[in-house]
């Protein structure tokens, strides 16, 4: 079960695709000027990415080294198509709103990169859970950031109208390029003081043993 | 000729891939840190959309749309773009093997670039917004892609500049490396908002 | 290598491999497709639900054109309240611009009642559309009193062109649903006759009475500075003005209507004149003879006087036009 706690923690804090890794920037970018769309991205990105690892990972024994990039680009290109008409046809509003980003989920770094990195060296089950955990954080990154700029840029969350005070400029791509810099450094600043602080409590249990085993 | 300004205004400033559109970012803030590197990086790509534009719009309109299989316009493009990308490596390896070593690191990247297969994706969809009554062709189409090309390289040039210079400064320790490239690229964006004002 | 070699070869495998994924993945999405494509039809649906806020019934009706300042591009009427949807494009933006906007016209008893809603739906060249926020479409709903004009009733937007325009489009909608289904207004009757530059033909209309005397009630357009005049004329059998008093006078401000030619202003200087008579007031073609000092209407409120004269050509002119007028209507019944 440890090994699933460890898939899950990377996926959610110490390999966050989008604030440690850095992936998938453009839609991130694009998207984070409303809270419903980035949303919107992070959900269907965790429905493909989890399918995507699902197929690749249970393929990984047929399909040769040689072709195992094209083939990746299939499988995804096919689940991204898929979820389009989808979207079209029962969710329309997101169709709408993600424009343009849905299809270029094909070459969002992401999904490709944990085919590459997890699943086609893992076993399904642990691929289904890294896609899903990969996808979560992706999704809870971009709601957040999505909060913060829509609030603050257009006085309302979710398309409710909050307040009148807003700084127009977070709701345009120079607005995301700031809140995600800026979350970039506050997460990993954070993630940084946490590990010094468990490393100076380790060090300090250590010295103490090593004391007593001197006394 | 008002439509030619229009494309390439729009194209190059007011629809500016990165600072408008935000495609293409993963190069804009990896290949950035050299301007020499960003422009390599910038004319590559515009070499590859305007290549993947020129074969895509006519498959798509002339092959796709007839047969009705529109809806496998995705996997056509990412096949055509990543064959092209592959192809142009081989040449320019064969060619002059001095713009290879220039460029050719480049070129694996642009695959999974979303701006090629972005500006594929626009030229296939409703672009009154760009070229106004007139009629969308090839010629268009290509044209809208060398300039949003372009555009990026312009951008990507800019960037360089200004993270060249903050080489000289010490940042703090949290804001070093992607977030600062951020802010960097936020006050691009802020500056390129003035030509939005343009109107043709 | 052999040809038994090559089935045996990596290459083969390979391409064997990458052959069946495409394969699996076409039939796949044909199959999806098929099941999940969104007709136009469908499109239609959701663009109309969406804007008019729940699902409804409608039927598409054919269009024509009503009004010169905008273009009626769809109609629809909603089946279960007898509201009309009209997408209408209005002319006279900025920079020759025009806005294209949903109107939603809300219709009871067989009268334009208001504006429900207006939704901007694209734009050419307009620029600081931006500025047109929802306070500002707010103020066309609610009761309809008469046409919009982006100079009244507004919240000033820094967009005066663009709300021009958004103006012109919903007018077009409330004239196209008043000729097309209610039969009320206003296909234009006096379109074809002669002097109309000055003149709203609209809100422009006319009596015969058994004697053939024709009783006008003219409504004058504005001038550079006066703003409209109504002026009633009554023009005998012979074409010659046999009355003629002004009901409104849109001289602005009000101090220039006392430097008006006071023959004018109580009508007296058109009565027992036909049309060559007006003529001879001002000029053969009734253009406005300038500000210059010495013309016989110049008086230090040219531009009045010049539009009561105006109004008394109309009215002397298209006598004929009148009668004709009367005469087709006769013959084309109630069309």
């Amino acid at each position: 079960m440890n090994k699933y706690k460890k898939i899950t923690l990377d996926g959610l804090i110490y390999q966050n695709p989008t604030f440690m890794l850095v992936l998938g920037t453009c839609p991130t970018l694009g998207l984070i000027s409303s809270a419903f769309s980035a949303m919107g991205m992070g959900l269907t990105v965790v429905v493909i990415l989890t399918l995507s690892n699902i197929l690749i990972s249970a393929l990984r024994k047929v399909i040769p080294n040689a072709v195992r990039i094209p083939c990746y680009i299939v499988i995804i290109a096919t689940l991204v198509t898929f979820a389009r008409m989808f979207l079209e046809k029962f969710v329309p509003d997101l169709y709408d709103s993600l424009g343009g980003f849905l299809a270029l989920i094909v070459v969002n770094c992401i999904i490709l990169g944990r085919a590459e990195a997890f699943a086609n060296k893992h076993t399904v089950p642990e691929a289904a859970v890294d896609g899903f955990m990969q996808g979560l954080g992706f999704t809870v990154a971009l709601t957040l950031m999505g909060i913060i700029c829509e609030f603050i840029g257009k006085g309302s969350l979710f398309g409710y109208q909050i307040m009148d005070f807003k700084v127009g400029m977070l709701a345009k791509p120079a607005g995301s390029f700031l809140v995600y810099g800026i979350c970039i450094a506050v997460f990993t600043y954070v993630i940084d003081c946490i590990e010094r602080a468990k490393r100076v409590k380790a060090n300090k249990l250590a010295r103490e043993n090593l004391l007593r085993e001197v006394a | 000729m008002g439509t030619f300004i229009a494309i390439v205004l729009a194209a190059v400033l007011t629809n500016n891939f990165i600072t408008v559109k935000t495609y293409g970012i993963c190069p804009f803030l990896g290949v950035s840190k050299k301007t020499s590197s960003a422009a390599g990086m910038g004319i590559a790509v515009t070499l590859v959309m305007v290549l993947a534009t020129l074969v895509t719009y006519p498959i798509y309109t002339y092959v796709m749309v007839p047969l009705g299989i529109e809806f496998l316009e995705i996997i056509f493009f990412i096949f055509i773009i990543a064959s092209l990308v592959q192809m142009l490596e081989k040449i320019i390896q064969k060619i002059s093997p001095s713009l290879y070593g220039a460029m050719g690191i480049y070129l694996p990247l642009i695959t999974t670039n979303c701006a090629v297969l972005g500006v594929t994706e626009l030229v296939i969809g409703d672009m009154s917004a760009y070229i106004g009554d007139a009629s969308m062709n090839i010629g268009w189409a290509v044209l809208y892609a060398l300039f949003a090309g372009l555009g990026f390289t312009l951008v990507m040039i800019i960037m360089s500049g200004m993270r060249e210079k903050l080489n000289y400064y010490k940042t703090a320790k949290a804001l070093a490396g992607f977030p600062i490239a951020m802010v960097t690229a936020c006050f691009i964006c802020m500056a390129f908002t003035v030509f939005s004002y343009i109107s043709i | 290598m052999t040809v038994k070699g090559f089935f045996k070869s990596n290459v083969f495998k390979c391409l064997v491999t990458l052959l069946c994924v495409l394969l699996v993945s076409g039939v796949f999405l044909t199959i999806m497709n098929g099941l999940l494509a969104v007709s136009d039809q469908e499109r239609l649906d959701r663009a109309i639900n969406k804007i008019y806020g729940r699902s409804v019934a409608y039927t598409e009706v054919t269009v024509e054109n009503y009004n010169d300042n905008a273009n009626i591009e769809a109609a629809y009427r909603i089946k279960d309240d007898g509201n009309y949807l009209i997408k209408s494009t209005g002319f006279g933006g900025f920079d020759n611009g025009s806005v294209t906007c949903w109107v939603v016209v809300n219709v009871s008893g067989g009268a334009v009642k208001g504006i429900d809603k207006v939704v901007i739906d694209s734009n050419k060249g307009q620029s600081y559309i931006a500025n047109i926020n929802d306070n500002f479409l707010s103020g066309f709903y609610g009761e309809y009193k008469g046409d919009f004009s982006a100079n009244e009733g507004f919240i000033k937007t820094g967009a005066t062109r663009s709300a021009t325009a958004i103006c012109n489009a919903v007018n077009g909608a409330v004239d196209y649903v008043n000729g097309k289904w209610l039969g009320n207004v206003t296909v234009d009757i006096y379109a074809d006759f002669e002097l109309t530059e000055y003149i709203e033909t609209k809100k422009t209309s006319h009596e015969i009475d058994e004697g053939g005397n024709i009783v006008y009630n003219i409504v004058t357009k504005g001038h550079t500075m006066p703003s409209g005049f109504t002026v009633k004329v009554t023009v005998s059998a012979e074409g010659i003005i046999t009355a003629y008093s002004i009901v409104n006078n849109g001289s602005s401000p009000a101090s220039y209507a006392d430097k008006m030619k006071p023959d004018i202003l109580d009508g007296t200087l058109f009565v027992g004149k036909d049309f060559a008579g007006i003529q001879a007031i001002i000029n053969e073609g009734i253009t406005y003879p300038g500000d210059d000092k010495g013309t016989t209407i110049s008086t230090g409120a040219t531009q009045s006087n010049y539009l009561c004269v105006y109004a008394a050509a109309f009215a002397t002119k298209n006598y004929q036009n009148c009668l004709d007028l009367e005469g087709g209507d006769a013959e084309g019944g109630d069309e």
